[in-house]
């Protein structure tokens, strides 16, 4: 009875593991050491280029937002308009180049973990053959021992290059404000850009909110077999001393696959090795911050559109 | 920077990070110092009717009443706290303490009226730690022990007090292919308490030494486990009536497999077997249990949640004497239990269960029968 209460912890644990451990795996039969390594590196170089891109266009995305307030304060209604269009097609190429670097990102993890799933194959296969003995005519001890020291070296060095968490797609909201010398047509330009940061943060909220019902709902489903198991066993009624240890059960986080206490030691944490619990804490807070936001961006918006329509 | 800023900047990391999907979160963003924090704490209120069927011999139990059907109706009040202290060099340090009181009020005994009160309480230390990125160990510490008062006769049967205490030593390793070897040794010590009318409660007194090898191939959403353990327990007050090998001695091959799929619900299928030996032929037994686990969300934002384990279990010998199994009782029995369960309030779950078991006492072959039906509420005032 016990076994089944230390598999569930395992169990549940793994269930937090998502997709990339599958896919590695399967790359272990699919893949070679070059191929892999190729996928990889023209991943990580496209997810390269995309940053600075984005990077670059969000100085130039700063930029013309100054010289729309340097042009707003000099009263120049030809130079603001001007400097208003070329701010809104900046800001439209920032938020695509968002959404690349976003899935960028994701297919450099995706390659990494296949990648590292090869070389983890290759290291597996070399130190069978060491373990075995050389076949006639085959390479020597110390060049399998040098080959398995690249392949794990190399395997190091893949992990050490996991993508940094560096920039935000929650972003707060852009200030513009009421100047009194906008017209009808800079209050309505002002309140659509302002309306179409309130249909992202929504988009944002509706996946927020998705996200965190997914884990309230495994979380309902996991507490529940919790409670059944430690009610049935805790009065020791079916389940009595002498045998393996007491019940116990998931914990909703953590990864089967790294050994017990190993986790503590990588410097990075995935979400999903946190407690459910902590995951759907932490989506509630981004959720929060983004109706906030979107309430913000809301306001201004209606505030740009009066604004506009009094104009008129 | 300031500390909302700082929320902001890490909230603006998450959302993003999980926007990638792969969701990795930097190290700046993950707890780097030691740290100490209530990971549960769950408190437990509940009731329940239970009916139970077998008036059988029991140890713990020489007052027999003449009725062969009993009921009761339990309530009970239980906290669990599970705590840690983690530091990113030093390894791990959990304790988690679960325990409760249950009382009962029985209806149809002719003797007399009992009122039987359960207080039990489990303690577990544990200290986990990684040696490198592929191997880890962990060493426990678990106290337990159990208090009942004006213990009833059968057919109401509880099981009697004990002290127990358990060390093990575990090892895990990740090995290619994603599979994860694990390796435990325990010693385990159960001591009953035996009140002076019935001192033949210490025969139940048992001492086991458990090793078990398992690993575990993780497939995303599925999973399989397998594991074989082996136990030696040693039962210092019975003996064998063989001088030149007076005291009993088990020696038992537990192995089996689980599978498990966790997605829009949980699934686990599992198959175990046992063979007792023993230098004293009444209790040796062969033993197997077929096990599911279900829990999936329904309409109305209810969970709903089965477990069902039915052991078959055939002794090798016949025998006169009572074969005395404390320890193996557990795995002997065959249970069924389904509950629904919804969140009343925030931090509020209401539980209904239902539930029936089968199983033995303490006397091998005397099995009793209880099934009933409980309400409960689950406060975690942690979340």
């Amino acid at each position: 009875m016990n076994v089944h209460a230390v598999c569930l912890v395992r169990v549940a644990s793994a269930a937090a593991l998502l997709t990339i451990g599958g896919m590695a795996q399967e790359a272990v039969a699919q893949g070679t050491d070059t191929e892999s390594e190729s996928a990889y590196v023209t991943a990580r170089s496209d997810y390269s280029v995309l940053l600075e891109d984005r990077d670059a266009t969000f100085n130039r995305y700063e930029q013309a937002l100054d010289r729309v307030g340097a042009a707003r304060n000099a009263g120049d209604p030809a130079r603001r308009d001007a400097a208003y269009a070329a701010f809104q097609v900046v800001a439209f190429e920032l938020m695509e180049l968002e959404v690349a670097v976003e899935q960028a990102g994701a297919r450099v993890a995706l390659r990494r973990a296949e990648y590292l799933a090869v070389l983890e194959a290759r290291e597996a296969e070399l130190l069978g053959r060491i373990e075995d003995g050389l076949p006639d005519g085959g390479p020597s001890d110390v060049a399998l021992l040098e080959e398995w020291r690249a392949v794990r070296s190399r395997q190091l060095e893949i992990q050490a290059e996991a993508l940094p968490a560096e920039a935000t797609v929650l972003r707060p909201v852009p200030e513009l404000t009421v100047d009194p010398r906008d017209g009808p047509v800079e209050s309505l330009e002002k309140a659509r850009f302002m309306e179409e940061q309130v249909g992202s943060y929504d988009s944002l909220i509706v996946d927020l909110e998705r996200q965190v019902s997914d884990l309230e709902r495994q979380l309902q489903q996991r507490q529940s077999v919790e409670d059944l198991l430690r009610d049935v066993g805790r009065f020791g009624t079916d389940f009595i001393p002498g045998g393996p240890p007491d019940l116990a059960v998931p914990d909703g986080g953590g990864n089967p696959e790294i050994p017990r206490g190993a986790v503590l030691q990588d410097p990075e944490v995935s979400l999903t090795q946190l407690p459910v619990a902590e995951q759907i804490e932490f989506l509630r807070a981004a959720r929060d911050l983004a109706i906030q936001y979107r309430d913000q961006a809301l306001r201004t918006a209606e505030l740009f559109r009066e604004r506009a329509e009094g104009m008129r | 920077m300031t500390a909302s800023q700082r929320r902001l900047a890490y909230v603006a990391r998450l959302v993003r990070a999980v926007s990638l999907g792969t969701i990795w979160m930097a190290a700046a963003a993950a707890p780097a110092e030691s740290q100490f924090a209530i990971d549960e704490l769950v408190i437990t209120g509940g009731a329940s009717a239970e009916g139970y069927q077998g008036n059988l011999p029991a140890v713990g139990v020489p007052l027999r009443d003449s009725v062969e059907f009993v009921s009761a109706a339990t309530g009970e009040v239980t906290v669990l706290a599970d705590a840690s202290y983690g530091a990113a060099r030093n390894g791990a340090f959990r304790l988690v303490f679960d325990g409760g009181l249950r009382h009962f009020s029985p209806q149809g005994f002719q003797l007399r009226d009992y009122s039987p009160r359960e207080w039990v309480g489990t303690l577990d230390a544990t200290y986990s730690r990684g040696i490198t990125d592929r191997f880890g160990i962990a060493a426990g510490l678990q106290l337990r022990g159990r208090q009942i008062d004006d213990r009833p006769p059968m057919p109401l049967f509880l099981q009697p007090g004990f002290r127990a205490g358990r060390l093990s030593v575990g090892f895990d390793a990740r090995g290619p292919r994603g599979v994860l070897y694990d390796f435990e040794v325990a010693a385990d010590g159960s001591d009953f308490l035996a009140p002076e009318f019935a001192p033949q409660i210490r025969l139940l007194n048992r001492n086991v030494y458990r090793a078990e090898a398992g690993a575990t191939l993780n497939g995303g959403s599925s999973i399989l486990r397998v594991f074989v353990a082996g136990e030696r327990s040693e039962y210092p007050k019975q003996i064998t009536f063989d001088p030149a090998d007076p005291r009993r001695l088990d020696a038992t091959v537990h192995t089996g497999a689980f599978w498990t799929y966790q997605g829009t619900y949980i699934l686990q299928l599992g198959l175990e077997g046992r063979a007792n030996r023993s230098n004293s032929n009444r209790p040796e037994y062969d033993a197997i249990t077929v096990s599911g686990l279900v829990s999936a969300s329904l309409p109305r934002d209810i969970a709903f949640s089965a477990y069902v384990a039915l052991t078959a279990k055939q002794y090798l010998h016949d025998t006169n004497f009572a074969r005395l199994l404390p320890g193996d009782e557990a795995n002997s029995a065959s249970l069924a239990y389904i509950s629904l369960t919804r969140s009343l309030a925030f931090n509020l779950d209401g539980t209904v269960r239902a539930g029936w078991s089968r199983a033995e006492t303490e006397i091998g072959g005397a099995y009793y029968q209880r099934f009933g039906g409980a309400v409960l509420l689950h406060f975690r005032p942690g979340l």
